[in-house]
């Protein structure tokens, strides 16, 4: 196992690099900015009407003319940028098994050696939980670097940060998940990407048009994003245990049913 | 107890490859269909065939990359498909189609696998490197075909395997490097180890097996010691006469072509009864070459029809 993870660390080391130092800048630069943002937001408002349901899709929240500083911070963890690195990280993460091993041939060189199918899996999924865990933990430096570089009193208290990030961890781990399900699916890594990336684009998309769409409020339920929903947490609403339950039920079943997958499956790299 | 030494003793005597109606479809085309193989331990065994026939399916089964349809294959008495991982400790596999991480060096794929393997394979691969005339320091995305080859060959014989599976082993080898690796797998085999090549290559199949299995369509069509296969190899004859036959030629003796005095024949089996006969007919001169295997394969190769 030590060996594998080893292996894996060394193939992407710079993947992890490269995330954390994406997400220390953007988490800085929007540390610093919100406050302003959230000043300025009835005059935005009233200039550009269509701003308001934009703000109210990505909060999921109804937006009157003002919404209170500790909710407005939710941008910072649902920020457009933020979520396409961090999908990013799992999606490439995630296909590196078996899909990409197949498509570029190295699988027969691995599988040459001592090692069983499942424990290749379970060493990339623990090594990828690893690399998010980093990621977001420099996601959390980024935003600590921002506030004291703002010196505001805009945000709220660090501990309720950190129940947001437990579960935007439970969601990228859902993703993680479903993204490893259709690797052990695929003998290319290309359909395995392209495949994950439309499923949570989907989810995204689906979870944001359900705010103003009623009838897509039920397929929502479906949607992975609709369990992730930083600003309940900062209106007061605690942990959000239920959303927590069945993202991690997510990520289970589905990181099991590809490992399942990937154990019986017949491997063909020519 | 008495259940665990059984098995163990099963093992210890377990042939080093069996194959018992191992099949593999796929979808409506035949990768293999019933084979049955037997590799005996310490052999150095010839795995022929054309392109296409089922020789890397085979091994891709023994080496539980597939899963069979039907039949099953095993590695010293162990399941090829379901102790996959415990086999492979005692297995030395070379892919056909080789792929190597670019970003890897000969001495670090080394120190990466031997990691994996529980096991220091930088002494005995630096050896076998030396042998090779391979730099180890050179990445993988800078080498050449024959160079990754020998790499390969390098990372598949580190750890002192007691069964080597090389698919195509000297694809991309100059003639000095095959004959180097020729020379390396009967080192192998001499210290105990048994080598399961796949080749379209008879000649390299000829310097270097005990026994040989020629596999066509996904099925076996041959599988003898090559002391027997050239027993039963034909033999070009010439005979010149010095005037007309006086007997008739033996009903064996298939007379392919007829100039004035001068036969060109082919002829299966001992020379005896050939001798015999010449012996007795007014002969300038004869010439009877070595059995020719190149014919019986390529025989085996075309041959239209079902294999036997």
């Amino acid at each position: 196992m030590c060996g594998l993870l080893l292996k894996t660390w060394r193939e992407t080391r710079w993947l992890t690099v490269i995330c954390c130092a994406a997400i220390l800048v953007v988490e800085v630069v929007l540390t610093c900015i919100v406050p302003r943002l959230q000043q300025n937001l009835p005059t935005m408002l009233n200039s550009f009407p269509f701003m308001r349901d934009m703000i109210s899709g990505l909060l999921g929240i109804k937006v009157r003319n003002t919404i209170s500083p500790a909710v407005f911070s939710a941008i910072l963890w649902i920020h457009p940028v933020v979520f396409v690195i961090l999908w990013a990280h799992q999606v490439i993460f995630h296909t590196r098994y078996p899909a990409a091993e197949i498509d570029r041939g190295t699988v027969d060189l691995l599988l040459g050696l001592p090692v069983s199918r499942g424990w290749v899996y379970l060493s990339e999924a623990l090594a990828a939980t690893m690399s998010v865990i980093l990621v977001i933990g420099f996601a959390l430096l980024g935003h600590v670097i921002g506030r004291s570089l703002a010196r505001s009193g805009f945000y709220p208290p660090v501990g309720q940060i950190l129940i947001i990030l437990l579960n935007l961890l439970l969601l990228l781990l859902a993703i993680g998940g479903i993204t490893s399900l259709f690797s052990a699916m695929s003998n290319r890594r290309g359909y395995a990407i392209g495949w994950a990336v439309a499923v949570v684009a989907a989810s995204s998309l689906v979870s944001f048009a359900a705010q103003w769409w009623p009838i897509l409020e039920t397929p929502a339920t479906v949607s992975v994003m609709e369990y992730y929903y930083p600003a309940g947490v900062l209106m007061g609403g605690g942990w959000p245990v239920r959303n927590m339950i069945v993202l991690a039920a997510v990520a289970m079943v589905t990181w099991s049913l590809g490992a399942s997958i990937t154990t019986r499956r017949s491997i063909c790299t020519v | 107890m008495r259940c665990k030494s059984a098995e163990s003793s099963r093992t210890m005597n377990a042939p080093a490859i069996h194959c018992e109606q191992l099949t593999r479809r796929y979808g409506r085309r035949i990768g293999i269909e019933a084979l049955n193989l037997d590799v005996p331990r310490g052999a150095i065994f010839g795995f022929l065939g054309p392109n296409g026939a089922g020789k890397t399916t085979t091994i891709r089964l023994l080496m539980g990359m597939l899963r069979p349809h039907g039949g099953r294959a095993e590695i010293f008495g162990d399941d090829c498909w379901r102790h996959s991982a415990a086999i492979k400790r005692e297995v030395g596999y070379l892919p056909g189609d080789l792929r190597l991480y670019p970003y890897m060096t000969g001495r670090s794929a080394l120190r990466c696998f031997g990691r994996i393997r529980g096991q220091d394979l930088q002494e005995q691969g630096s050896k076998l490197a030396e042998q090779f005339k391979l730099d180890l320091d050179v990445k993988v995305g800078r080498m050449s075909r024959g160079t990754r080859q020998k790499l390969g060959l390098v990372l598949a014989m580190a750890h002192r395997p007691k069964l080597l599976i090389l698919d195509e082993p000297s694809n991309g080898l100059d003639p000095l490097m095959q004959r180097q690796l020729h020379d390396l797998l009967r080192q192998q085999a001499n210290e105990g180890a048994t080598v399961f090549f796949s080749s379209h290559t008879l000649s390299e199949v000829e310097q270097l097996c005990d026994r040989v299995a020629i596999v066509r369509q996904g099925r076996i069509v041959a599988d003898d010691d090559l002391k027997s296969l050239r027993s039963k190899a034909p033999r070009r004859v010439t005979i010149v006469f010095e005037a007309q036959a006086t007997h008739e030629p033996p009903a064996i003796l298939r007379i392919e072509q007829r100039e004035g005095l001068c036969w060109q024949c082919e002829w299966v089996g001992d020379a005896g009864p050939l001798i015999q006969w010449a012996a007795r007919q007014p002969l300038r001169d004869l010439t009877i070459n070595e059995p020719d295997l190149e014919v019986m394969f390529h025989r085996h190769y075309h041959a239209k029809g079902e294999a036997s």
